[in-house]
């Protein structure tokens, strides 16, 4: 009928005296699609729209686009759309990159270089990484000028909600430096002040730190003394302040201690969270009595607003039905299992996702303490896949696909439901032979991480006091059903050893080891680094990665040095 | 293959004969009749056949004087004909002597060809067109009107979509003007300017060949310019037949194909497999997963394919009203098992004429059904790869009530704990088998056109038209129960699943055009003035969604048996009838998705015409699209056309009476472009997550809702116009009584803010690339063309055409880059042998789009590749994306085709050959497929190598091997499109029959270079192509 009438309306003004204006109107068309909406709609439902635009910023870290699991906000050289994942495409960088895995796919484009430590500019893998980072960061950026330009007309009541979200978006964002600056140094930065479209400028390492600190700094100031639970998946003070507590450790590495304070302020903060969480969990720690229960289908319960020792402080929610995503622990999973080396996903990991493409490499495995028969008492590594298991522990052929079980295989997330104790609640667990997608929540920043960074500050940089340091540490050896450590234990090359076997997987490794002088150059050899199977040394200049070529040819920055 | 072509023209001969004999007419009582035979200018005609209406095959000739003597019947009708001249039909009605003059025949000087908003003669053109007339053999070979235009004009490159039934195909016109953009023409459909294409339908598969009475493409500025905003990359302009006066004309064809794949890829069989494994992969994991059968995977998926359609046509006069219905039916078997395409159409016209022809009314509704089966394209390539030594069927050890083999009894890899291995591809059998794909589409198009002159002055006319196109298009994707696709769906729990999508595309269209056509003969002059309006508004609107629609199964693996325990899972029961991932809101609300697009127009052109000899053509469109912003949506699109027709020139009148037409044209124009990414590229708009996206509300606690969050799409309010502008020199001429038409042209086609999809500087929006005006590029480019008939004597006839076309496409600027440097690169094309190997064409400054970018390979003495050697471009001594080089690219420089027709007596025969020159493809199979390193592929999975002398072996760096350019290849090729033989009864049954039989070969040879199956693919990257036929076929045309 509407066809009708515009026919007979178009006809009258063609036949008539084909008024300009009142043609031309037809070509303002609305938005139609109807999974598309404007901004024009916010004012409707201030509350409801001002939650979906905040929520958009979380489901950013969690998935690679919002059309699904194989959708991608990113479109150019991203391959598959699970790899363009923020979690994923850090983990790539992190992890693969260094001692702790390998990828058996030598040829999957891209792969060989970052895990022979041998990067140059025009890595696909890389330019996906930076584009998720900035991507993340703009939508940041938007939403905090969507809010401030008064489209959503909140009412008195949703103010406040509306600057605590301000707040979070700046906290995310910050996140994304975290990475932006640990990896790629002299970094685009922009925030929500630069106009709609612009290019980020390149700044050096120094202002882009100065620039994030400060933020993060304000931020945990405006929420005032006290630590407040946010609401699970959401964060608050205590993941600014944990962040601060990443940013000081690495201060002096960076060389951005401009103060040659960061180690004493990464001390004071990662105090300050620690008594926050003290009186429940793990020896009143705060840590949760079991460290597998931390990686299980239903460790949101460790995280805020959970019902139980809340160590999981900042946390990239999955859900197998709700939020599927190719990247955080179904991809961890997936990747690692695989029947083709022996193992079951289902069986092992309750998850129904196999690619058998990672491997732990020797030097990692070889930072535990195996029982001749291939177990460990190190709880942490209790699910590994390992000598008694009929893997090896070198992974001398990992090129390509030929052999069998090479390289133990580092079981730590899994989709069981975990109790308390660390047994598995079978009752509660997903029916993981049906389940393609995982349940179990990315874990980005824990209270163990801020333990082992306030011992590692009195380490480095001599901050805070040795003997509680050592306690520090010990809780976490003691959880992991290890011996205590002396205070001669404590070494930089121990806690460096420590922070990992606790840490793995948990895009770390390659900052930690960055911080130890150990990551390129020659003080410290894994077999494939170098691109030889025993080992080899890399150029230093690699320890912060190329500026992609893309982002060098479309926004006009300098190259890192070295390449 | 041969075989069954000559058995089929044994049986065509015999059928023949039979008829033939039958057929033959008794001579009756004969008179003499002599007369001569003038032509225009007074000359004896010499050699002008006489024959007499009805009977076939008698008939004399006149002598060097001019003079004819024949024995007739006295009530006989004598035809007097002669090429180049209007036949005459004179009955002789008892005379003994028939003196003749000749009138010249202007038909093809004065052919009338339908260009924008009208008609023009075609001598008066002054555009770049070229006009399709398909006879019935034509028609007949023809799965769609994509395969008229095979080779129908210089600068006209159609790829089809190889032996596909749905018959889909890329056309490009003198190059592509855009990069990302759309480089379709624009399709006319009895002056309904068409939707692109949409799910199996696109304009050129909904028009039954048999029904098309012309297509005109519309190649220059000037021609295209009246359809401005969508004509950057040509027009094809589509006639359907049209009721005449008279009796009622009936049409009947039917025809009948026989198709089988020409070649396949020659891969190792199960021995040779085992022996390479052997070899390359001695493990006991790679010996474990060899089987001992010998399995021909594509013999397996393939098969020979009949196909046959049937066209009726009824044309006629019912007291005022002119009117024609057709009705076809086609019934298309691909060659992939399971493929298989049913199209009906019908088509309805009216053209009644109203105060002495003042109001014309042509009414067209064209409707079509098209029901297909979609196969799974992925078994093409799985059945190259999969393992040659497993037997197709297993018939897997199962208990339990489900009462049949685990995983439908086809041979699957299984791995240790009783799973599908899902890291390589299913069963290729299965891959078929296992699901029904089933697409459904509905459409119609149609038009009331209205055109008045005015009764007080009939030179004015107005024109009004509304048309509509519309398709619904409905698909099932049915997965049946306990396949390995059931078992390695969602829940892996072998139960049976459908999805469904449902989509509605339309297109409203109103136009009204005043039209002044004035003669003044005091200054020799005529003019042609047309100003018009056009509204058009296009949407679109789809929902899916998919459903579990079986109850599942649980399975317990006996490892050490081999054997599975299989019982329905009563649990799963709750599943039925719901998505995977579907929440209790999701199971309500379907995802949907639509859009509304808007283009309004004014136009106007001007044609003058001085003495009959200079000819102007001014054309100026303004038009607007909703897709740009206000401040960007409006193009002013120009263009001016000059035409001199020399041989109406006073100095020319020697010439007259050989050469009949010298006619040279000149025109610049410009057109516009706004094909390009979503339907709204500049307002800041939110996407709306899907289910299995959501998150966790801003609300305390663990059991918070879930909401779908809202993503901020990048736009672009800077978005404008994409721009071509085209110059065009050409000439026409034409001897002999047109016995030898030529025709050339050259043009240069420059587009200006070309739209592309390219990355922006990470942190400029939230996401790493968008649509953009992003450079320029070129086309320059010859055509000639040349239609003859050598030899035309009273029996025998040769006509022949041939066409040659040359196009040179390269890009001249790409904006965007901070540097803008020459060393940047656009990505156009992933490696399709490695997901992310980086682009294997790009767009590059200085060279064609689409250009290949690849590593130089080092070759050894034997001529063998070495492996892992490639040339240092930059000689820093180690091999990286600094050393790729821009070279080769998809688009061929040269294309060629040949059309020859021989007519003896009543038979006929044709032979059409096309080539093709400096097109390149990358052989994809081919890297993807050399390399034994790849034997023992990833999990439980071995995969086939083609059988060759030489292989690749190194697992490491393939990421530069996949951009080698040996696996790019010159597929510059000489096909021959088809063979045809035909004969035709003209008067059978006492004049009231005409019947036609024919037969033919369909792509019964290609001479290539290029080392794959086929050398025609249109991306230039070939990979998982459906094989292209060779067809037979037997026709079957009677009109009466």
């Amino acid at each position: 009928m509407k066809a009708i009438n515009n026919i007979f309306l178009g006809l009258t003004l063609a036949a008539g005296a084909m008024t300009f204006n009142a043609c031309t109107g037809d070509l303002d068309v609305p938005i139609q699609n109807p999974n598309q909406l404007t901004s024009a709609e916010f004012a409707s439902d201030p509350e409801g729209y001002l939650d979906r635009c905040m929520a958009e910023i979380y489901q950013g870290l969690a998935t690679a686009g919002n059309g699904g699991a194989g959708s991608s906000i990113l479109g150019e050289g991203t391959g598959g759309a699970g790899e363009g994942t923020f979690t994923r495409t850090v983990f790539t960088l992190e992890e693969l990159t260094t001692d702790n895995f390998s990828w058996l796919q030598f040829n999957d484009a891209g792969f060989y270089e970052l895990v022979t430590q041998n990067f140059a500019p025009d890595n696909l893998v890389m330019y996906q990484c930076y584009s998720r980072i900035y991507a993340e960061i703009s939508i940041c950026n938007q939403f905090i000028r969507t809010v401030q330009s008064g489209v959503f007309n909140l009412p008195d009541n949703l103010q406040e909600r509306a600057a605590d979200y301000i707040r979070q978006a700046k906290v995310v964002r910050s996140l994304c430096y975290f990475y932006a600056i640990d990896l790629f140094g002299d970094c685009g930065y922009i925030d929500e002040t630069a106009g709609i479209g612009s290019t980020p400028p390149q700044m050096t390492r120094q202002d882009a730190y100065d620039h994030a600190v400060a933020c993060l700094e304000q931020v945990s100031a405006e929420w005032g003394d006290s630590y407040v639970e946010p609401p699970y998946g959401y964060v608050g003070k205590e993941v600014a302040d944990a962040l601060l507590v990443k940013f000081y450790l690495n201060a002096k590495t960076w060389g951005v201690d401009k103060n040659n304070d960061s180690y004493q302020k990464c001390w004071t903060l990662a105090q300050k969270i620690i008594a926050n969480h003290q009186g429940e969990g793990f020896n009143q720690t705060g840590l949760a009595e079991s460290y597998l229960a931390l990686f299980g289908a239903n460790n949101h319960e460790y995280a805020s607003c959970g019902s139980r020792a809340n160590e999981i402080i900042m946390t990239v929610p999955q859900d197998g039905m709700q939020l599927e995503s190719y990247g955080g622990t179904t991809f961890y999973i997936a990747a690692i299992c695989g029947s083709f080396d022996g193992i079951s996903s289902v069986d092992d990991c309750n998850l129904a996702a196999q690619w058998t493409c990672m491997v732990a490499r020797q030097q990692f495995s070889e930072q535990w303490d195996w029982n001749a028969d291939g177990t460990t008492d190190d709880v942490r590594a209790s699910l590994w896949k390992t000598k008694k298991d009929g893997f090896k522990i070198d992974n001398m052929i990992i090129q390509g696909n030929s052999g069998y079980g090479l390289g133990y295989a580092p079981i730590k997330y899994t989709n069981f439901a975990y109790n308390v104790d660390g047994t598995v609640d079978k009752a509660n667990s997903p029916d993981g032979s049906q389940r393609a997608f995982c349940d179990a929540d990315w874990t980005v920043i824990r209270l163990a991480e801020i333990y082992l960074s306030a011992a590692e500050a009195n380490i480095l940089g001599g901050a805070g006091n040795a003997s509680d340091a050592l306690i520090y540490v010990n809780h976490i050896r003691a959880r992991a059903g290890l011996e205590d450590w002396t205070s001669a234990d404590m070494t930089a090359d121990n806690i460096l050893t420590e922070r990992n076997r606790e840490l793995y997987g948990e895009n770390d490794r390659r900052t930690s080891l960055v911080r130890h002088g150990k990551y390129a150059g020659a003080s410290y050899i894994w077999n494939w680094k170098g691109g030889v199977q025993s080992g080899a040394q890399t150029p230093v200049h690699m320890n912060i990665f190329p500026i992609p070529t893309k982002v060098i040819s479309f926004s006009g920055y300098h190259q890192n040095p070295g390449y | 293959m041969k075989n069954i072509c000559f058995q089929m023209n044994r049986k065509a001969w015999l059928t023949l004969i039979a008829v033939v004999c039958l057929a033959f007419p008794a001579l009756a009582q004969k008179i003499t009749v002599t007369g001569t035979v003038l032509e225009p200018e007074g000359e004896p005609a010499i050699g002008v056949s006489v024959t007499v209406q009805g009977l076939q095959g008698y008939g004399v000739q006149t002598d060097i004087d001019g003079n004819y003597r024949i024995e007739v019947a006295p009530d006989a009708t004598l035809v007097f004909s002669y090429v180049g001249y209007e036949p005459q039909t004179i009955p002789v009605n008892g005379r003994s002597t028939i003196d003749v003059t000749l009138a010249t025949n202007t038909e093809l000087l004065d052919e009338v060809v339908v260009v924008g908003y009208g008609t023009v003669k075609k001598s008066d053109a002054t555009g770049s067109v070229a006009v399709i007339k398909p006879d019935e053999i034509e028609a007949g070979l023809a799965t769609s009107a994509n395969d008229l235009l095979v080779g129908a004009s210089p600068g006209v490159v159609v790829t089809t979509d190889g032996g596909n039934p749905s018959g889909g195909a890329s056309i490009r016109i003198r190059g592509g003007a855009s990069l990302s953009a759309s480089n379709d023409p624009l399709v006319v459909v009895d002056g309904v300017p068409m939707n692109g294409s949409y799910g199996a339908m696109s304009p050129l598969t909904m028009i039954a060949p048999e029904n098309i009475e012309s297509m005109t493409i519309l190649k220059s500025a000037s021609a295209t310019a009246i359809y401005g905003s969508r004509a950057s990359n040509g027009v094809i302009i589509i006639t359907t037949k049209k009721g005449q006066s008279g009796r009622p004309q009936v049409t009947f064809s039917a025809n009948f194909h026989v198709a089988t794949p020409g070649r396949t890829w020659d891969v190792l069989d199960g021995a040779q497999f085992t022996d390479k494994i052997k070899t390359y992969a001695n493990n006991d994991h790679a010996l474990g997963l060899l089987g001992t059968a010998n399995t021909d995977w594509q013999k397996e998926i393939y098969r020979t394919s009949f196909s046959h359609d049937y066209n009726v046509g009824v044309g006629g006069k019912v007291g005022f009203l002119p009117y024609r219905v057709n009705v076809s039916y086609s019934g298309n078997n691909g060659m992939i098992k399971t493929s298989n395409v049913d199209r009906t159409t019908v088509g309805f016209n009216l053209s009644p004429k109203f105060f002495d022809g003042l109001l014309q009314v042509n009414a067209n509704v064209k409707g079509s059904y098209i029901n297909q089966r979609n196969p799974e394209m992925g078994a093409i390539y799985s059945a190259l790869s999969y393992n040659p030594t497993l037997p197709v069927y297993t018939d897997y050890a199962t208990t339990g009530n489900l009462g049949a083999p685990i995983y439908g009894g086809y041979t699957s890899l299984i791995n240790q704990d009783g799973n599908l291995e899902t890291n390589g591809s299913l069963n290729p059998v299965a891959q078929l088998m296992g699901r029904k794909a089933t697409e459904k589409s509905w459409s119609s198009t149609g038009n009331l056109q209205i055109d008045y002159a005015l009764h007080f002055l009939p030179d004015l006319h107005l024109n009004l038209n509304l048309g509509y196109d519309v398709i619904k298009g409905e698909s099932f994707t049915d997965v049946y129960a306990n396949t390995p696709q059931a078992w390695n769906g969602n829940y892996r729990n072998g139960a049976a699943s459908n999805s469904y999508n449902w989509q509605l595309s339309r297109n409203t269209m109103l136009e009204f055009y005043l039209n002044y056509k004035k003669e003044v003969e005091s200054i020799k002059s005529n003019f042609d003035v047309m100003a018009g309006y056009t509204w058009q508004r296009f949407d679109y609107m789809n929902h899916n969604y998919s459903r579990i629609t079986s109850i599942g199964y649980t399975k317990q693996y006996d490892a050490a048996a081999n054997s599975w325990v299989v019982n329905e899972d009563p649990a799963s029961a709750d599943n039925i009838g719901f998505g995977y991932g579907d929440t209790e809101e999701a199971r309500t609300k379907v995802y949907r998705d639509g859009n509304k697009l808007m283009l309004l127009s004014f136009y106007g052109r001007f044609n003058y015409s001085f003495d009959d000899t200079y000819l102007l053509t001014f054309t100026l469109r303004d038009d607007a699209t909703s897709r740009f912003s206000p401040d960007t949506r409006w193009g002013l699109f120009p263009a001016v056309a000059l035409g001199w027709k020399i041989n109406n020139m006073p100095f020319f009148e020697n010439f007259t009476g050989t050469w009949d037409e010298f006619k040279l044209r000149a025109e610049w124009g410009v057109t516009g472009q706004q094909a390009v990414g979503s339907y709204n590229n500049y307002t800041p708009a939110y996407s709306i997550s899907v289910p299995s996206v959501y998150y966790p509300s801003y609300s305390a606690g663990i059991a918070a809702p879930w909401i779908n969050p809202l993503y901020p799409n990048a736009y672009d309010e800077n978005l404008k116009w994409e721009e071509t502008t085209t110059w065009n020199v050409g000439v026409d001429m034409a001897w002999l009584n047109n016995r030898i038409a030529v025709s050339a042209d050259w043009y240069r086609r420059n587009t200006k803010d070309l739209l592309a999809t390219v990355p922006v500087p990470a942190g400029m929006t939230t996401t790493n690339s968008m649509t953009r005006n992003i450079g320029t590029l070129r086309n320059i480019g010859v055509e000639f063309n040349v239609t003859a008939r050598p030899v035309v004597t009273k029996d025998f006839t040769w006509t022949l055409g041939y066409n040659i076309g040359w196009n040179k496409n390269e890009i001249t600027a790409l904006t965007g880059s901070a540097d803008e440097d020459k060393t940047f690169t656009l990505d156009a094309f992933g490696n399709p042998a490695s997901s992310s190997a980086g682009p294997i064409q790009v767009h590059k400054v200085g060279y064609p789009a689409n250009s290949f970018y690849t590593l130089e390979q080092v070759y050894g003495p034997d001529g063998n590749p070495l492996e892992g050697v490639y040339v240092d471009q930059n000689g820093d001594g180690k091999i990286g994306n600094e050393d790729l080089v821009v070279k080769h690219s998809r688009d061929p420089k040269v294309t060629m085709t040949l059309n020859n027709t021989f007519n003896y007596k009543n038979w006929d025969f044709g032979i059409t050959l096309r080539a093709s020159l400096g097109n390149y493809v990358y052989n994809a199979m081919r890297a993807r497929m050399m390399n034994l390193s790849g034997l023992e592929g990833q999990g439980n999975i071995l995969n086939n190598v083609l059988d060759s002398d030489f292989y690749f072996t190194s697992a490491t760096g393939t990421t530069n091997l996949v951009r080698s350019d040996y696996f790019v290849e010159n597929a510059s090729f000489l096909r021959c499109d088809n063979i045809t033989v035909g004969y035709t009864w003209d008067n059978l049954l006492r004049d009231s029959l005409r019947l036609r039989l024919f037969g033919a070969v369909q792509n019964p040879f290609v001479i290539t270079k290029y080392r794959g199956l086929d050398p025609e693919v249109f991306s230039g990257v070939d990979n998982n192509a459906y094989p292209r036929p060779v067809t037979v076929s037997l026709g079957v045309v009677a009109t009466f």
